[in-house]
C-alpha cells in the first residue's frame, strides 16, 4: 500500500515540472483505430495490441497473445495522403508479466526538393519558382521500435466491513524504444523511456452487484528524463518529458446485453490536451465509438471475431485545412486461432 | 446471422469512409484562386519563402496554417495582421491578397519557441469575409546542419 501511494504522489509531482515547447514531433499519437476513434484515449482502458502506446501498464493485461497490424493514412486527401504510417506489434503474456514488441513506420510522400536562390526580388522569386518545377523528391521517414515489460499486482485491500478482502490491480509497465528518422541526407537517433501505472478496481466486488462499473485510473510518463535526438550533422533535437493521466468508466448495461466504456484523458504535449471516448459494445462482438481529441471529432466501429478483431478509426478534420485521418487496424487471438 | 452483422459492420464502414472522402484541401472555388504556388528553399534550415500567385480580384485576406507532423497547429498568420513578432511576414508589391505574385516568409518560429527539424505541413488560404475561395497545401522539411 505504501509503495502504490509512493507510485501516486510521484506521478503527481510530475504533473507539475513538464515545459511547453514544441518537441521533435512523430507522426501518431496512438497507433490503433480503436484508440484513434476514441480520441486518443487510453491511458486507463486500452484492450487491443496497441496498449504500449497508451499506457504500458495495460500491457500486462493481456492474456493471450495477439499479433497485430495497422495502416493509416493522415491528412490530405484520401487518394493522395501526406503521411502513411503503418504499424506491427506483438503482445505475449507470461504472468505475471507481459511482454511486447512493436514497430511503427511512416512516411510523408510528395516533398519536394527545392534549390535555394541569392536574390531579394519578387520578380526573381516568381522566376525561380516557375523554372524549377519537381526537381527532385526528399525521402523521409521516421522508425520507431518499442519494448514492453509490464507486470500485473493484485493489491488485497481490507475495507474492514466485509468478508473478505477487495482486490485492486496496480499493474505498471515500462516502453523502451529506438527512434530513427531519416530527412534527405541526414538521419538521428535516439532513446526514449516510459514509465506507466494503473489502478483498476470492480465496484461489484464492493457491492455485489453486477450492474455496478469498473473503474481505471492510468498514468503515462513518456521520454523519462528527455529524448535527445541527435542527427547526423551538428545540431540535436529534444523531446521533454511529459505526462498522460486518464480514468475509464466499464458500465455494463445488462438489459440491452451491452457495455458503455466512458474514457478522458488529459495530456501535457504542446500546450496540453483534453480527450473524451465514448464507447458502446454489444455482446462483446460489435463496437460503435465516438470522440473528441481537442476540437477533433473522432469516429470509429470494430468486430471482434474471438480469434480475430478488424477496427476502423476515422479523425475529421477540426477547420477542414488539415484533412481527415483514416486507419485501419487489425488484430489476431494466435492461440485460439492456432 | 454472424454474416448478417459482418455485412451491417462493413456497410458501416464504407458509409464512414465514403465520407472521408471528400477531402477538399485544394479546391477552387469562384473566379479568384490560387493560380500556383511553391516553396523554396526545401528542405530549409532557419526560414523558407513561401510563394504563391492569384488569378482574381475578390479576395480579402491570406491565411498561412502551419502543421507539427502529428497534425498539431503550429502557427497560424493572417494578412493583413498587426503582428510585430516577425514569425511570418508577407512580401508583396501590393496587397498579399491581390492578383499576382505574393509570398509568406517564415522563420521557423512559433509562440513556443523555434520548432526543431522536421517534416511540417504548410497551408494557404485565400478568403473573402468568411469564405473561402481557394487553398494550396505542401510539405516543407527543416533540416539544420
Amino acid at each position: 500500500m505504501i509503495r502504490c501511494l509512493s507510485f501516486l504522489i510521484f506521478f503527481y509531482l510530475q504533473l507539475y515540472t513538464t515545459t511547453a515547447q514544441i518537441p521533435f514531433a512523430l507522426p501518431l499519437e496512438s497507433v490503433s483505430a480503436r484508440t484513434l476513434a476514441l480520441g486518443n484515449t487510453g491511458t486507463s482502458y486500452n484492450p487491443d495490441g496497441s496498449a504500449y502506446s497508451t499506457n504500458c501498464a495495460l500491457v500486462a493485461l493481456h492474456k493471450t497473445t495477439m499479433l497485430s497490424g495497422m495502416y493509416t493514412s493522415s491528412f490530405g486527401e484520401l487518394s493522395k495522403p501526406l503521411n502513411n504510417s503503418f504499424w506491427v506489434g506483438v503482445v505475449v503474456p507470461y504472468e505475471p508479466f507481459s511482454f511486447s514488441c512493436n514497430w511503427v513506420r511512416s512516411s510523408s510522400s510528395d516533398v519536394r526538393n527545392t534549390p535555394s536562390i541569392f536574390s531579394s526580388s519578387l520578380a526573381e522569386h516568381e522566376k525561380h519558382l516557375q523554372q524549377t518545377g519537381v526537381i527532385s523528391f526528399i525521402p523521409q521517414m521516421n522508425d520507431v521500435i518499442t519494448i514492453s515489460a509490464a507486470r500485473q499486482n493484485i493489491v488485497k485491500l481490507d475495507w474492514g466491513w466485509n468478508q473478505y478482502a477487495m482486490p485492486i490491480e496496480i499493474p505498471v509497465g515500462v516502453n523502451v524504444r529506438f527512434v530513427r528518422s531519416v530527412m534527405n541526407d541526414v538521419t538521428t537517433h535516439g532513446v526514449a523511456f516510459d514509465f506507466g501505472a494503473m489502478l483498476k478496481l470492480n465496484l461489484r466486488d464492493m457491492s455485489f452487484d453486477e450492474n455496478y462499473p469498473k473503474i481505471s485510473f492510468g498514468w503515462m510518463l513518456k521520454n523519462l528524463g528527455g529524448m535527445t535526438m541527435n542527427w547526423s550533422t551538428t545540431v540535436s533535437d529534444y523531446s521533454p518529458y511529459q505526462y498522460a493521466f486518464g480514468m475509464a468508466i466499464e458500465q455494463p448495461i445488462k438489459p440491452l446485453d451491452s457495455q458503455l466504456n466512458i474514457l478522458y484523458d488529459t495530456k501535457s504535449e504542446y500546450t496540453g490536451s483534453n480527450h473524451i471516448g465514448l464507447e458502446w459494445v454489444y455482446r462483446k462482438f460489435f463496437a460503435a465509438r465516438f470522440g473528441v481529441a481537442s476540437t477533433n471529432v473522432t469516429v470509429g466501429t470494430g468486430v471482434d471475431l474471438d480469434f480475430f478483431m478488424v477496427d476502423y478509426g476515422f479523425k475529421f478534420s477540426s477547420n477542414n485545412v488539415l484533412g481527415n485521418v483514416h486507419r485501419l487496424t487489425c488484430s489476431f487471438r494466435l492461440e485460439r486461432l492456432l | 446471422m454472424d454474416a448478417v452483422k459482418i455485412l451491417l459492420w462493413i456497410s458501416c464502414v464504407i458509409s464512414v469512409f465514403l465520407y472521408g472522402c471528400n477531402d477538399t484541401t485544394t479546391a477552387n472555388i469562384g473566379d479568384t484562386y490560387f493560380e500556383s504556388c511553391g516553396v523554396f528553399p526545401n528542405p530549409f534550415q532557419d526560414s523558407v519563402i513561401i510563394g504563391y500567385k492569384i488569378q482574381g480580384a475578390n479576395a480579402d485576406k491570406v491565411t498561412l496554417d502551419i502543421y507539427s507532423e502529428n497534425g498539431t497547429k503550429i502557427l497560424t498568420y493572417t494578412s493583413p495582421s498587426n503582428d510585430s513578432t516577425n514569425i511570418a511576414v508577407f512580401r508583396t508589391n501590393s496587397y498579399p491578397w491581390k492578383q499576382g505574385y505574393s509570398e509568406c516568409w517564415w522563420n521557423s518560429s512559433s509562440d513556443l519557441g523555434q520548432v526543431p527539424n522536421g517534416v511540417y505541413y504548410y497551408y494557404l488560404t485565400l478568403h473573402n469575409g468568411s469564405t473561402e475561395l481557394s487553398k494550396k497545401s505542401g510539405t516543407i522539411i527543416r533540416s539544420r546542419k
